[in-house]
Order: C-alpha cells, then structure tokens, then sequence
C-alpha cells in the first residue's frame, strides 16, 4: 500500500503535468504560427501581405483588409456592448430587486452559453433584413449587422464580470459610504466602481478579445467582401472567417503561409490584451 | 415605554430587529434627551451596533435585516417622525443628519482629504467650503497636525487610530443633529482617548450622542444616562 508521502508526490507529479501540458499549449501554437508564417518574414515581403489586395489567382495575397476588417466589427461591437454591458451589471446591481436581479443573471448566463451560430442563424432571418430595408443600401450583411450581433454577444461576458467585480467590493465600503449619506447609485458611482474599474477595464478587454475572436458570425453577417469597409453599411471579411473560407491543400503556397500569419496576428492580439490586462491589474490605486 | 412629553431627541419603543430569522434585539426602549450623551453598553454580541445601525436606517444595507418597533427622532426643521417609516428615498438625507462612526474603522479607498470630503461632495458643497470643512473636523479629532501632508496619500496607510479618528471627522464634517458612535475610543491610546473624550463632553452641548461603550470608566465620565442591553 502506497504511504500518504507517495500520494503527494504523485498527486504533485500529475498536476505539474497538466500546468506544463496546459501552459505550453499557448507557447505550441504561436510557435506553429510562426513557423508557417515566417518565411513571409524572411523573403521579405511581408509588406506585400499587408497590402490592400487578396487574388490569388494573380498572386496577391494582401490581409490588410481582413485586419481593417476585423477591427472595424470588433470595436464598434464594443462601442455598443461595453456600455451596455456595464448599464446592465449596474442595473442588475441596484435597481432590479434581489429576485428579479437573479433571474436576469439567470437570463444573461444563459444568453452567454447560446451558441453563436444560432445568434447568426436568427440574424440572418431578422435582423439582415432590417438593416437592408431601413437602410435602402447594400444586402444589409454589412459592418453594422455582424458588430450588432457581436455586441449581443459580448454584453453577457462584459456584464457578468463587472458584476462579479462590484459585488467583490468589500462590504464595509458600502456600509460606510451608505452611512455618510450617499445614495445607492453615489455609493455605485464614487465608491464601487472606482474601487472596482480594473474589472470592469478586464471585462472589456476580455469582450473584446471575444467579439475579435469570434468566426462564425462575421462569416454569416459580414458579407465577406474583401475591402477595406468606407462605411458601416459595406460588407466586411474579418481575420477569422478569412481562415475559415480560404481553402489552400498546398502546405508551401502563398496563400496557406497568408492564412497563419492571419492566425498570428489574431494571437498577439490576444497576447498584448492580456499583457495589457496584468498591466493594468498590477497598476497602483 | 412610551416617548415622555420631555426634552428627547430619539425615543426607541419596543424595537425588534431580526438576521433572517435570529432575533438579535427584542423589545428595546431607549429614550436620548436632546443635548445629551447616552450610553449603550452590554455584553458582545447583544445586538449593540445593530441598535446603532438601527436609528439611521443603515441596518437597511444588510441583507435579511428587518426592524420592527418605532423609532422616533426630532430633526431641528421638522415634525417627529418614526424613521422606521420613512421611504428609502429620503434615507440619504436622514443618514446625513445622523452619523454613525463604526467601531472598526472602516475608511474608504481614497485619500485621507477625499474620505473626509466624501459626504461634502455629495451635499455639493463649494470646493472652497470643503477645504475648509475637512481642516477643521480634522483639527477637531486631533489629526490634522499628524496627516496635513499627507492629505493625498491613501487613507488605508494611516494607523488603527488614525484612521479612527478619521472616521470621526468624516462624520463631524457633515455637521450632523445626531451622533451614533460605536467604540469610538477603542483603537486609541489612553493620551488620545482623553482628547476625544474632551471633544464628545464638548460636542454634546450642540448635539446628541448616542455612544457604545465597554469601557465603564467612560460611560462613567462621560453619560448622561446609561442603558444597558442583553
């Protein structure tokens, strides 16, 4: 029979294991990254990948428009869902009644599980034609469609964390500023959220990485166009739904070398949020 | 017992305060002159703070807390009123007028200035008014002379005392009609603990005071009338 000082260091063995398997995991995939998309580093003509033009058929193989694109869905998304989000945690918070807080917490969680092809799917059906014939411009698969349904979809991500984050603000602080006369909202607004904005910076950070990362509704919403969108009206193909349309069988074409780099730049954005995110938890009151 | 015809400021009548279901005070009667100081003592745990927290309503913040009872207060500008009855609207203004300073010291995560100005800002006094306001409630509790460079440093790195005291001047700045306070002196050395002694014996000449104590020396010194609690 095993003694307890075998089970601890076998326990210790399995979960140093799992650290090192899951850690590596990151390092793994933007080593792979890198190592397809590094010849385009290395023939130098990385900048002709950042050009403006995606033809393969004459050998042009710009992502600039997938970047554009994907920046313009994702910040506008967050423009709409960050806000929204923190108006949500804030209502649910203060204004909504323990019961009825619950059971919109209940509602939002489960909006945060939907899967986002059936957001996309009933997108398509609504909301895609409404945009066209309130707009009389264009499909209505545009900017303005997918960055709704993106901002839909992040509202739950940015609002459960910044609710999570007001409630951690301690008890006493409450008490205390409700004691000096402060309203619940003053209390909210001078006391909770200041001490609680590096959350609620997290919360939308993590929403945008989210609305950033998110492949299915940009390729149903977006309209694919490959251009750089002039207005929020004009179609749009992100970095995401570009990898999943392009379809490159040969390991050592342009356009198979084009989809990793698209895939590096999707990862160091996620790696600078969350540098950005320590950053920012580590900064000083 | 019923509010006597005499000179009060707050009468308790049969208060009943439950947690949940636990029921930590049961039929408490209370009655503070006005002008005065009064005494609560009795032993941990029997419900003392709760009766503090109680008269400004702040039992109100702590979920599963229920009063029942009256509790009658005369504020200077207007008729008696049972605060157990007043809507949560107006409960700002009431906690405003009656200060409660905790027995922990529990300062807000800001400045030293900014903990004091906190309830000024929200009555939307003057910039200049608040500078004012701060230095002298500050003067008031002994501190001012200990933090007056330090106003902008964070008020969590002042010691158990000075934050105490901090406490104290937070509330002195409001000017409020009534003061509720709740060990006031327990994180203080004896030299401090008389000054603030001194600064209650003279507040109580303007204002009333109701005040937890352990210590019997104190209640000794310092009470006007005395109640006892469990």
């Amino acid at each position: 029979m095993m003694d307890c000082r075998r089970k601890a260091q076998i326990s210790r063995a399995i979960l140093v294991l799992s650290t090192v398997v899951t850690g590596s995991m990151a390092l793994v995939i933007f080593l792979f990254l890198f190592r397809f998309s590094l010849p385009l580093f290395s023939s130098g003509s990385l900048g002709k990948f950042l050009s403006k033009n995606w033809d393969p058929d004459a050998g042009a193989f710009g992502v600039y428009p997938m970047i554009a694109g994907s920046a313009c869905i994702a910040s506008l998304a967050m423009v709409l869902a960050a806000p929204l989000g923190v108006a949500l945690a804030v209502f649910m918070e203060l204004y909504a009644g323990s019961r009825f807080s619950r059971f919109l917490r209940y509602f939002v969680e489960l909006m945060s599980g939907i899967p986002t092809v059936v957001y996309g799917f009933s997108a398509l059906f609504i909301l895609v034609p409404l945009v066209r014939n309130t707009f009389r411009y264009g499909s209505g698969f545009c900017v303005l469609s997918a960055s709704l349904v993106l901002a839909l979809l992040v509202i739950p991500t940015v609002s459960l964390i910044t609710m999570d984050r007001i409630r951690e603000v301690p008890r006493d602080f409450v008490l205390a500023a409700g004691s000096l006369g402060a309203s619940r909202l003053e209390t909210l607004l001078r006391v909770q959220l200041p001490y609680a904005w590096r959350g609620v910076i997290s919360a939308v950070v993590l929403g945008g990485g989210r609305a950033l990362g998110d492949t299915i509704i940009a390729l149903m919403l977006a309209g694919n166009a490959v251009s750089v969108p002039s207005s929020l009206l004009d179609s749009a193909r992100t970095l995401t739904a570009h990898i999943a349309l392009v379809s490159a069988a040969d390991y050592e074409s342009l356009s198979f070398k084009a989809i990793f780099l698209c895939g590096l730049v999707l990862f160091l954005f996620s790696m600078f949020s969350i540098v950005f995110l320590r950053v920012v938890e580590r900064l000083k009151e | 017992m019923s509010a006597s015809a005499g000179n009060w400021k707050i009468a308790v009548e049969n208060l009943d305060v439950f947690y949940g279901t636990r029921q930590v005070l049961k039929n408490v009667n209370v009655e503070a002159a006005e002008k005065s100081l009064t005494c609560i003592v009795g032993p941990s745990g029997c419900g003392k703070s709760t009766f503090l927290m109680a008269i400004n309503r702040l039992i109100d913040e702590i979920p599963g807390a229920k009063a029942k009872g009256k509790i009658r207060v005369k504020l200077n500008d207007s008729h008696p009123m049972d605060v157990l009855k007043l809507g949560d609207d107006r409960l700002p203004q009431l906690r405003r007028r009656i200060g409660l300073v905790f027995q922990n010291p529990n300062v807000l995560p800001m400045s030293v200035f900014n903990n004091v100005a906190f309830p000024l800002k929200i009555m939307r006094a003057r910039k200049k008014e608040i500078e004012e306001k701060v230095e002298n409630a500050l003067k008031k509790v002994s501190l001012w002379e200990e933090v007056r460079s330090r106003l902008n440093y964070p008020a969590r790195e002042l010691s158990g005392g000075q934050q105490q005291r901090l406490c104290l001047a937070r509330v002195l700045a409001m000017g409020p009609e009534i003061l509720l306070l709740d060990e006031p002196t327990s994180f203080l050395d004896e030299r401090l603990a008389i000054k603030i002694e001194s600064l209650l014996m003279e507040l109580k000449k303007e204002i009333t005071i109701v005040m937890v104590s352990h210590y019997l020396s104190q209640v000794n010194r310092l009470a006007d009338r005395v109640y006892r609690l469990g």
